[in-house]
């Protein structure tokens, strides 16, 4: 009998868990966002100001966050996708509609303008998503992608300036033995190869299947990655690559807090005239569980204040108006914020014509079709 | 053993046919349809993932994962042998502390392992940092080439070949040896002919347990290849990224067959496996 | 005394192979030696970076500690470390527990019907990671209608003990075939219950593949990434999840670094600790 008891009491101790995940979900905001994408200090105020706590999931790639909405093993109560994905969850009925009436920093005045107004560059990307999108987010952080490029290798940026896509796909337009890295998403390599053809990129039929593949091969890529792009280049292992404005920022930022002058980095990103650009968006689904609590989140980050402090560890542009110019106003001692102001107008000019081409939402077969081909060209060369 | 005791095992009869049978048969439902995900609304049969098969860079992945598993498991067994016949030989007071200092490193989680490695296979990096400091200058390059993954899977799998060979080793009657001695065998005889054949046991279990891992997984050739080599398991990891569970779920029952292979081969050489670990 | 010259080897017909055996000793050694250089190398780089104060993988500022310290204070590393332990501790404990009986179950079987159900128990230690995680995924998510909450701290601890069972039920049941099995019919023979006389005589008998088994399992899942990414949930990650969320990204703190470098320390210092008691003990046994 008494081994008995003592298997019963380690069940016991097995099943605690069970019971006290249950208990424990009643104040915890659960979030779902890409690494390394909010700022922790911003969460630990919120979590004070609140008395919650907010537990921050991360994925790092939009058909992932799709396959963790639909799966349904979580009830994530924000999730932070991009455009064509915000778009994909909206039409398969996987969101309900944000109250913007709970938003008091919604219609928060600024200036002239009446509500808390987005940059021009932002606004022109909402205008490409599917009508009906804008009740169903609230924009996060959005940008551009550009070419990340070694300023070590002689030659280099002035090869990007005058052939820009060009440069890139053509081994003889650049200097020889440049290292060349591609992301290693099969849509971002699909869309840049397009955009060299002079192609839409959007559009995938076989014939321009085969057009890409082609390009890709005779391109050369020596690497296939995600941030290790970034890094690679920083570190001078590689020397082109193919990467979010974002990341590049990223990096530079950090350059920058360690002392290193604006001018002396050794990398710099270099954005062609027709590029990508994105936008990353809060999104709540239809099974949250805390959906007052998501809206305080939501209301918590469009706070130009709060912003400015997210904004300040994350190499994104800001959606809001005020908080850019808050930026890229200062004027001051202070060498880390000159850059930064610098840096923001530099890459992110709040400009009309400063638009990109956002990504489409590609169905399941294919995308499958485009990750063949990518296959593909991993294996053939 | 008191036959009482029979009920203690069949509950986990039970959990095993759940959680590891029942999904099989899911799994071969799923590579004969075409599925949104997990759901089954939306869903038809269709041949369409075995055409998948034919394509080139699912026959190069296949290729490249059981040359890569073979040529690893070849080499840690040269290796893993080596190590664990010396230290079967040693006349070290504790062998069970030098059995755990192989096994220390997996402690370490094996991506932060495999990203420190790809460091060290980079032009510039850490060490090559610190030793400029002093003068030399070092760079290895050798970071996205297949010798680079080899070396990653070889250093990180071979504790599996040296634990099972090293307990078949120990088990070998120490009389047997002392008898092929009396019968005038010289040592390098005496090893070809009665410690290798007796060891054969711990060389096939260990084999298994090296060849399986390095065919299947998906970090090491990632991080290693640069994205630029292909495993069966990236191949794998990728559909299921996309949610492409059909071609997932084929690809998966492809390398059932490579595991059930392995298990007869258990079956015939280690019928309890004793040295699977 | 009349001085017979000594006999050599080479005259009784053998080839002397004295200084080869030597030279052969030597560079054995040298390259066990080599080869667990080369174990550990990677360990040995992680250690590097724990001390380097420069978060960048590629240069070294200076020599640092101050990650070591950092360990605790960051929030995402915090709650990962606090899972890990957590799942692989009471996976361990009730793997262990659980595994010795149904090793003790499994023995009471014929031969041939133990061979047939080993051939089982082998599927998920060989069985690829991947494949696992999913099919643990698809059987977990059959059950979401009944318990909206059970992908969490639950089914990964239920994932981690399907993987550990059967390293603890392969490192028990060939001690219990050392066990003599006369020992149960002695025990029963003297009054004692079967079960009472399995915690009293069995388990001390077999002590060692218990431990073993246990060491073994608390070493597979402390480690586990892909198994563990599929079966999560609710926001429950391990260190494992988080590594792979921010490795090569900035925000893929040091401080994990400090944290493996330490626990690798640890485990060593456990280890030499646990060997010098040992000795200690054998001191006193002789009188």
């Amino acid at each position: 009998m008494k081994l008995f008891k003592k298997i019963l009491l380690v069940l016991i101790v097995g099943l605690t868990p069970l019971i006290l995940s249950s208990c424990g979900m009643q104040n915890k905001l659960l979030v779902l966002n890409w690494g390394e994408y909010i700022n922790d200090e911003a969460v630990a105020l919120f979590e004070e100001m609140y008395d919650v706590e907010v537990s921050i999931s991360l994925s790092d790639s939009n058909e992932l966050f799709y396959s963790k909405l639909k799966s349904g093993t979580t009830a994530y109560d924000l999730i932070i996708p991009s455009d064509y994905m915000v778009e994909k969850m909206m039409q398969k009925n996987l969101l309900q509609e944000i109250d913007f009436t709970k938003l008091t920093n919604w219609d928060a005045s600024y200036g002239d303008y009446e509500n808390n107004p987005y940059l021009m560059g932002l606004n022109g990307i909402r205008e490409t998503m599917a009508p009906g999108t804008e009740n169903y987010h609230v924009p996060y952080f959005w940008g551009t992608f550009g070419l990340m490029y070694n300023k070590l290798v002689p030659g280099l940026e002035e090869a990007l300036e005058t052939y820009q896509w060009d440069a890139y796909f053509n081994p003889d337009l650049r200097p020889e033995g440049t290292r060349v890295g591609m992301y290693d998403t099969a849509q971002f390599a699909y869309g840049t190869a397009m955009l060299y053809n002079d192609l839409d990129p959007n559009v995938v039929t076989d014939e321009t299947i085969e057009i890409a593949y082609d390009t890709l091969m005779g391109a050369g890529f020596e690497m296939w990655g995600d941030d290790h792009l970034k890094k690679a280049i920083a570190a001078d292992n590689l020397d082109l690559g193919f990467v979010w404005t974002g990341d590049f920022l990223d990096m530079f930022y950090v350059a920058l807090g360690e002392g290193e002058g604006y001018d002396d980095v050794s990398y710099n990103i270099f954005i062609p005239d027709t590029t990508f650009a994105f936008m990353d968006a809060f999104v709540i689904p239809k099974n949250a569980r805390h959906v007052d609590l998501a809206h305080q989140f939501i209301d918590f980050f469009l706070d130009p204040d709060m912003a400015y402090l997210n904004a300040s560890v994350i190499g994104y542009p800001t959606p809001l108006q005020e908080t850019y110019d808050m930026i890229t106003d200062y004027v001051g001692e202070d060498q880390w914020l000159t850059d930064w102001a610098r840096a923001y107008e530099e890459y992110y000019p709040d400009t009309p014509d400063f638009r990109g081409i956002p990504f489409a939402n590609l169905d399941q077969a294919l995308i499958a079709q485009l990750t063949l081909m990518v296959n593909n060209v991993k294996t053939d060369s | 053993m008191n036959k009482e005791f029979k009920i203690l095992a069949k509950p986990y009869i039970v959990w095993l046919f759940l959680l590891a049978i029942l999904p099989i048969f899911v799994m071969i439902m799923l590579s004969f349809m075409f599925s949104e995900g997990l759901t089954f609304e939306e869903s038809f049969f269709t041949f369409n993932q075995f055409t998948l098969l034919g394509e080139s860079s699912t026959l190069e992945a296949f290729k490249n994962s059981v040359v890569f598993a073979t040529l690893t498991t070849v080499i840690s067994f040269v290796l893993g042998y080596f190590v664990a016949y010396n230290v079967f030989k040693s006349k070290f007071k504790n062998k069970f502390l030098i059995l755990t200092l192989f096994i220390l490193p997996m402690w370490s989680n094996l991506l932060l392992r495999t990203e420190a490695l790809g460091n060290l296979m980079e032009n510039n990096n850490i060490l090559s940092d610190l030793l400029a400091g002093i003068g030399i200058t070092l760079s290895i390059g050798i970071k996205g080439t297949p010798l680079a993954v080899i070396i990653g899977l070889v250093f990180t799998y071979l504790p599996f070949m040296i634990l099972p060979i090293y307990t078949a080793l120990e088990k070998i009657d120490y009389s047997l040896e002392e008898a092929a001695l009396d019968l005038g065998l010289t040592n390098m005889q005496k090893f070809w002919k009665v410690i290798f054949p007796l060891s054969l046991k711990g060389v096939a279990t260990g084999s298994i347990l090296v060849f399986l891992p390095s065919m299947s997984g998906f970090a090491i050739p990632e991080i290693l290849g640069s994205g630029n080599i292909l495993l069966i398991g990236n191949v794998i990891e990728q559909s299921f990224k996309i949610m492409d569970y059909n071609l997932g779920s084929l690809l998966a029952i492809v390398i059932l067959f490579f595991i059930l292979g392995a298990l007869y081969i258990v079956s015939k050489v280690d019928k309890e496996g004793e040295t699977l670990l | 005394m009349t001085n017979y010259p000594v006999a050599t080897l080479q005259e009784y017909g053998y080839k002397d192979y004295t200084v080869l055996k030597k030279i052969w000793k030597v560079t054995s050694i040298i390259l066990v030696v080599l080869i667990v250089i080369m174990l550990y190398i990677s360990v040995i780089m992680l250690a590097i970076q724990s001390v380097n104060s420069s978060s960048s993988v590629t240069s070294f500022g200076q020599f640092t500690f101050k990650w070591y310290g950092e360990m605790f204070s960051i929030r995402s590393l915090n709650s990962a470390i606090r899972n890990t332990f957590i799942t692989s501790i009471v996976a361990t404990l009730l793997a262990t527990v659980l595994g010795t009986l149904i090793a003790v179950g499994l023995y009471s079987f014929e031969k041939k019907t133990r061979q047939k159900l080993m051939l089982f128990n082998n599927i998920p230690l060989l069985n690829a990671d991947i494949v696992t995680g999913v099919s643990l995924m698809l059987v977990f998510s059959l059950l979401l209608p009944i318990f909206p909450y059970i992908f969490g701290p639950t089914t990964l601890i239920l994932a981690h003990l399907f993987f550990t069972l059967p390293y603890v039920i392969l490192s028990v049941l060939p001690k219990l075939k050392e066990t003599d099995p006369n020992l149960m019919d002695a025990a029963l023979d003297l009054g004692v219950g079967p079960y009472r006389a399995l915690l009293k005589v069995i388990v001390p008998a077999i002590l060692a593949g218990i431990f073993s088994g246990m060491l073994l399992a608390f070493t597979m899942s402390i480690d586990d990434f892909v198994i563990s990414y599929y079966t999560t949930g609710n926001g429950f990650d391990n260190l494992s999840i988080w590594i792979y969320g921010s490795i090569g990204r900035k925000s893929l703190n040091p401080a994990v670094y400090a944290f493996s470098t330490l626990l690798t320390l640890m485990t060593m210092g456990m280890m030499l600790a646990y060997q010098f008691l040992m000795k200690r003990g054998k001191k006193h046994e002789t009188f």
